[in-house]
């Protein structure tokens, strides 16, 4: 199974994945950037992606969590998500998500 | 920044104030509390309307306030009652009268809407009148940093074993994990440490032989009020998380009074449950806090020089900062609510 990633350059990264890890382990098994300073637990916003739009509906719903610290990140959209607060499973077999810009 | 103003606020403890004229200062106002000939406590603005001259360089006349300069005197609720030389007093002469309550030896202040101000709001807990707890009342310590930065750090078990590391923590809790949630308006974080050698509080006053299990247990009752609820119990005696009454057990108390952007006092106090009779017992775990709480103290106030001036990167956020992450969310939510209504509103169109 696989997850397509879109780095900040705008190249493309075929990433395999497992049933039960959260996207932000996939994304972070190779340097693409993704910060996730806390480590997974929602408490920090740096593993911020944006989902493909054919994907947004295919996700868990957001959590209270997620949504509050989000709203602290920067240059939100409609389909921001926190990648340590989705977890993978078959149905998101394909997935399709560009990563967030940074910031400092 | 602005504070929270409808939540009852540690004005002192109920043995600082008496029939003299005491000045405080919260969120910038200037305060003068006192006691009536009764013993009731008062809180006024401590500036005269006339000329501004604090009410508290003048006297108490009976259980009105008499100003230094001319004599203008207000009553407990801040009416005007006598203004000498003239016989009318204009509805303009009062000054503000704050809701107090005072409990457990301890004078709360809120300042809010007067209309707001319910007693049954204001901390309590129910050890306070149970006979196998002793509360020791502690000091009131300024820190020269805002409040919120020390409401974080009540939220932050995981600071013990770096900052308080010959009293209230050790090593052996550096790598464990910190479990938070939020409960209304009460940040949770806590965590066991099993089977590990006893810190220096406990070493000192839990007598025990071997490794102890430890756990802190840290209610942010947002905005202002800290419980830490920590102690340790042999660890063959296996106790459970709901069991910590059998161990020796605490609850240091922090109560935050802000006094501006980059001043704050902490009230704090403890109550345990072993030498309920002996009070040196109570004097000398206070110097273990003390200690500890000048450790918290030189660190906020090395931060909050730092703060006053612009950050060249952003901050990290790391696991540890959940219950910081709440607890600043709750404040929010609590200003919000104190927003009046129509900041926000449209502007009307001129007539």
């Amino acid at each position: 199974m696989k997850v397509v990633a879109t780095d900040r350059e705008g190249g493309l990264h075929e990433l395999s994945f497992q049933e039960g890890d959260t996207l932000m382990q996939v994304l972070t098994e190779q340097d693409l950037g993704v910060r996730a300073e806390c480590g997974g637990c929602c408490a920090c916003a740096t593993c911020h992606v944006y989902v493909a739009p054919a994907w947004r509906e295919k996700l868990p719903a957001q959590s209270e969590d997620e949504i509050a610290m989000l709203d602290e990140a920067f240059e939100v959209e409609p389909n921001s998500r926190l990648s340590c607060q989705i977890l993978m499973t078959r149905a998101l077999d394909g997935l399709e998500v560009t990563i967030a810009p940074d910031w400092n | 920044m602005s504070f929270v103003r409808n939540a009852w606020y540690v004005a002192g403890w109920s043995s600082s104030f008496g029939r003299d004229l005491t000045p405080l200062t919260i969120m910038d106002e200037d305060i003068v509390v006192y006691r009536t000939g009764a013993g009731r406590a008062v809180a006024l603005t401590d500036e005269c309307p006339h000329k501004r001259l604090p009410l508290s360089m003048g006297r108490l006349v009976g259980d009105a306030v008499q100003c230094g300069y001319h004599g203008m005197t207000f009553g407990c609720d801040g009416k005007c009652v006598r203004i000498p030389g003239q016989s009318n007093l204009p509805s303009s002469a009062w000054v503000r009268s704050y809701p107090l309550h005072e409990a457990h030896g301890i004078v709360w202040i809120w300042m809010g809407e007067a209309a707001k101000a319910d007693p049954a709001l204001c901390f309590d807990m129910p050890q306070f009148s149970d006979p196998r707890w002793a509360p020791h009342h502690g000091d009131a310590l300024a820190l020269e940093s805002h409040y919120l930065p020390v409401a974080d750090n009540l939220c932050d078990p995981a600071h013990v074993s770096f900052v308080h590391p010959t009293t209230l923590g050790n090593a052996a809790s550096e790598d464990v994990p910190i479990d938070c949630e939020r409960r209304g308006r009460t940040v949770v974080t806590s965590r066991w440490i099993r089977n590990a050698p006893p810190v220096g509080f406990f070493k000192a006053f839990g007598n025990f032989a071997g490794n102890v299990d430890r756990w802190h247990y840290y209610y942010m009752h947002a905005p202002n009020v800290a419980v830490i609820d920590f102690g340790s119990a042999a660890t063959e005696a296996a106790i459970g998380a709901d069991e910590r009454d059998k161990g020796v057990r605490l609850f240091a108390l922090h109560f935050l009074t802000p006094v501006s952007e980059t001043r704050t006092i902490d009230h704090w106090m403890h109550l345990r449950n072993i030498g309920l009779d002996d009070e040196s017992l109570g004097d000398r775990m206070n110097q273990q806090f003390r200690i500890a709480f000048a450790e918290d103290k030189a660190i906020l106030e090395a931060i909050q020089a730092r703060e006053a001036r612009p950050r060249a990167r952003r901050g990290i956020k790391l696991a540890i900062d959940r219950g910081p992450n709440y607890l600043r969310r709750i404040v929010n939510e609590l200003l919000a609510e104190e927003v009046p209504r129509d900041i926000e509103a449209p502007m009307q169109a001129a007539g």
